[in-house]
């Protein structure tokens, strides 16, 4: 009889990989051999402390320093975690966490320990440095001379005037270089000489909501011409908000025949014309673009033209879902024609064109298709049956966000997708009646929450970074909350990431009308007041998620209810 | 063309060289022996798990060859199990185990992933003692063991 601990180890390995620490921590409690052969998948890529969780001891990682191959370190761990030496590591992580800023230990370890660190560590290949101090030229330095095998660097913060010239000595023998909200000063010196030879990958962005000054903007253009030369260039991705893209000396460069190997690219600029646009993409040396992305700006005619023309049985990965000017027929098309789409984000296509359309989707290898399917009121009956049928087609899509398609149109329907527009209001309020399960969000109007859905069973209210600066964010107050839940007597599950919006007329009302009630989800922040009303729901199963440290302030039995699942 | 395979219990089973050759083992065989059509032993597989792996082959003969991704993308790293593999692998554990086994040595990368998804979804949720009861594994550490353990990797629980 063959058992679970008969396969061989390289098998339980595969097994793991689909599991998560928890689970895996369940398994090596099991038995000796479970032990032995999972506690390595715990340990080899750690993350000492995560947000808003204490730090895994320092003495318990010194004591498994040789399993452990990836490591994150935030801004607040102490010097002593510094002290550690792992033989076998490869990648280091030092990420902040926004909430980090506030601790009282916020970047208590001082640079000259991380750079100490960095000599103990010849092995890694790949440095993520998001933390927000300095990094000194001693750092740098001994990356230059003690990392032999540094292949990937992801870079954001400042680097020292001293250091200049040894930070891009070290970039340039590097295959990866992401620069994001990279600080650097005026002066560049050695720029000139490098040769970038080994580049594959090279990202360089900068997000509006960066605060720090910009000394010198020049640097990402003077780096794309240094660029020029490498031969092995795979992808390029440009979003710096304050640079535009230079779309004119790309072409040039692409009319050298530079960068042969360059099949990926991704832009992030409202300011680029279409025409500019369309030239870069015609002119790519490779003839091959597998992977395009545009966010934020408007996607034209003569672009898309140029995609159709040359790219579309290439390309793997398209993303224009956060641009404008993209049209329900193009989508279509995209969906016929390019067969080799693996990933697709684009922002609508109307049911009409997808029914109506020549023949059916081409795009079977797509695994994850987000696009609205969006449905227009004199749609002819039946039409909803086809569209599905299509989708069904699709046997690979393992993550999709035309949810708004299961089991039919309009049964559930997320208003407001991450990048998409809202559906309107006149729109939601005509299909009402169909909707069981809805997703809200805080951006909505006023007016999406004073509509009546009949058979409401499951509510969603999720809030995206996005929506916070949407002009509308947060326009909906906890009265039209109150509203709403009169409204909505039918409803069994709720979910919700803004409970602050909810107030205790909210929670009375739950408790007094929404008799079949049973499954809450909450996270964010209550208001003390609210505690006790929220205690008293009825509620079968509760799944909190950030919630865990306002048990204390609510009555005792919603923390029963609330430990009652954790144990489940 | 169809290929005879053979079991270890000696059953001659004939299917399309097409289906065969979702196994990279016996495509590579093949390719190695070039035109021919003698029978390939399958020492490691019995009669009944080669006649589930066959069927399985059969039903994704016009599947896409996997090609060996370029990097460690994230994209190939999903839970779900289609619908017919789910169905599919709906076996006592003894043939899951077997099955897995199987796609191993023969080389069916697809299958052994989908038996690898379905042992992690059995364990999925489960405290350790009820892991031990879905294997039939039995505890063999030392109270002060399991206590070290504990303590060591608590701070998986909460991850």
């Amino acid at each position: 009889m063959t058992l679970i601990l008969d396969l061989p180890e390289e098998i339980i390995l595969l097994i793991a990989e689909h599991l998560n620490a928890r689970a895996i921590y369940a398994c090596i409690r099991t038995c000796r051999s479970f032990y032995y052969s999972f506690v390595p998948r715990l340990w080899c890529d750690l993350n000492v402390k995560q947000y808003k969780r204490e730090p895994i001891d320092a003495d318990f990682v010194r004591d498994k320093v040789h399993l452990i191959e990836a490591i994150n370190y935030s801004t607040t761990l102490t010097d002593d975690y510094y002290t550690i030496i792992y033989p076998r590591l490869h990648t280091l992580r030092l990420d902040t966490f926004y909430a980090d800023e506030k601790e009282p230990n916020y970047l208590q370890t001082k640079p000259p320990k991380k750079v100490e660190f960095a000599r103990h560590h010849p092995t890694i290949r790949k440095l993520i440095y998001h933390h927000k101090d300095s990094i000194p030229r001693q750092f740098w330095e001994v990356i230059e001379s003690y990392w032999t095998d540094f292949e990937s660097l992801e870079v954001s913060g400042s680097v020292e005037a001293d250091a200049v010239d040894i930070f891009w000595k070290v970039c340039d023998r590097l295959q990866t270089l992401y620069f994001s909200d990279l600080n650097l000063p005026e002066s560049m010196p050695v720029l000139s000489t490098l040769s970038f030879q080994h580049l594959q990958d090279l990202r360089v962005k900068k997000y509006p909501w960066h605060r720090l000054p910009i000394p010198h903007r020049r640097w990402p253009v003077q780096l794309l011409e240094q660029v020029k030369k490498s031969e092995r260039l795979r992808r390029l991705a440009w979003d710096v908000h304050d640079v535009a893209f230079p779309a004119r000396m790309i072409m040039d460069i692409f009319a050298e025949d530079c960068w042969p190997n360059l099949h990926q690219l991704s832009i992030g600029d409202a300011t680029c014309s279409d025409q500019d646009l369309a030239g870069v993409l015609r002119a790519i040396t490779s003839r091959k673009l597998t992977a395009f992305e545009y966010v934020n700006g408007k996607f034209g005619p003569l672009t898309y033209k140029c995609l159709q023309d040359r790219y579309f049985g290439h390309l793997q990965d398209l993303n224009i879902g956060r641009c404008i000017g993209v049209t329900s027929t193009m989508v279509q098309e995209i969906l016929m024609e390019c067969t080799q789409l693996i990933d697709f984000d684009a922002p609508h296509v109307f049911v009409q064109d997808i029914v109506q359309a020549e023949k059916p989707w081409g795009c079977l290898k797509i695994q994850t298709l987000v696009v609205y399917i969006v449905k227009q009121p004199d749609d002819k009956p039946g039409w909803d049956g086809r569209v599905f049928e299509q989708i069904s087609k699709l046997r690979r899509v393992c993550r999709s966000f035309y949810s708004a398609y299961i089991p039919c149109l309009w049964s559930n329907v997320c208003v407001k997708s991450y990048k998409g527009e809202a559906i309107s209001a006149d729109l939601l309020r005509a299909n009402a009646h169909h909707i069981e399960t809805l997703t809200l969000s805080p951006s909505l109007t006023p007016e999406h929450y004073t509509i009546v859905f009949p058979r409401l069973r499951c509510i969603w209210i999720l809030t995206y970074y996005r929506d916070k600066k949407d002009s509308r964010y947060l326009q909906v107050q906890p009265h039209h909350m109150v509203q709403f839940a009169r409204l909505h007597s039918s409803i069994r599950e709720l979910g919700y990431d803004q409970i602050y919006l909810l107030s205790k007329g909210f929670w009375e009302v739950v408790e007094s009308e929404w008799k079949e009630f049973e499954s809450l989800e909450l996270s964010g922040t209550v208001n003390e007041d609210l505690g006790e009303a929220s205690g008293r729901c009825v509620v079968e199963s509760v799944l909190f998620a950030s919630l865990v440290s306002y048990f204390p302030k609510t009555s005792p039995s919603y923390r029963q209810s609330a430990s009652q699942t954790f144990r489940d | 063309m169809p290929v005879i395979l053979v079991s270890s219990d000696n059953q001659d089973f004939k299917v399309d060289k097409e289906v065969a050759e979702r196994s990279i083992l016996i495509k590579n065989m093949l390719e190695d022996v070039g035109e021919s059509d003698s029978p390939i032993p399958l020492p490691n597989v019995t009669a009944a798990v080669l006649t589930k792996v066959i069927e399985y082959c059969e039903h994704h003969r016009n599947d896409p060859v996997q090609v060996p991704e370029e990097t460690d993308d994230p994209r190939k790293r999903s839970n779900d199990i289609e619908e017919w593999d789910m169905k599919f692998m709906q076996v006592d554990q003894e043939m899951l185990f077997e099955i897995i086994l199987a796609a191993n040595y023969l080389d069916i990368k697809p299958l052994l992933d989908v038996g690898c998804k379905t042992v992690a979804n059995i364990i999925k949720g489960k405290t350790p003692e009820e892991i031990r009861k879905a294997f039939n594994i039995v505890n063999d550490f030392t109270p002060e063991e399991e206590a070290q353990i504990k303590k060591e990797n608590e701070w998986a629980e909460d991850r």
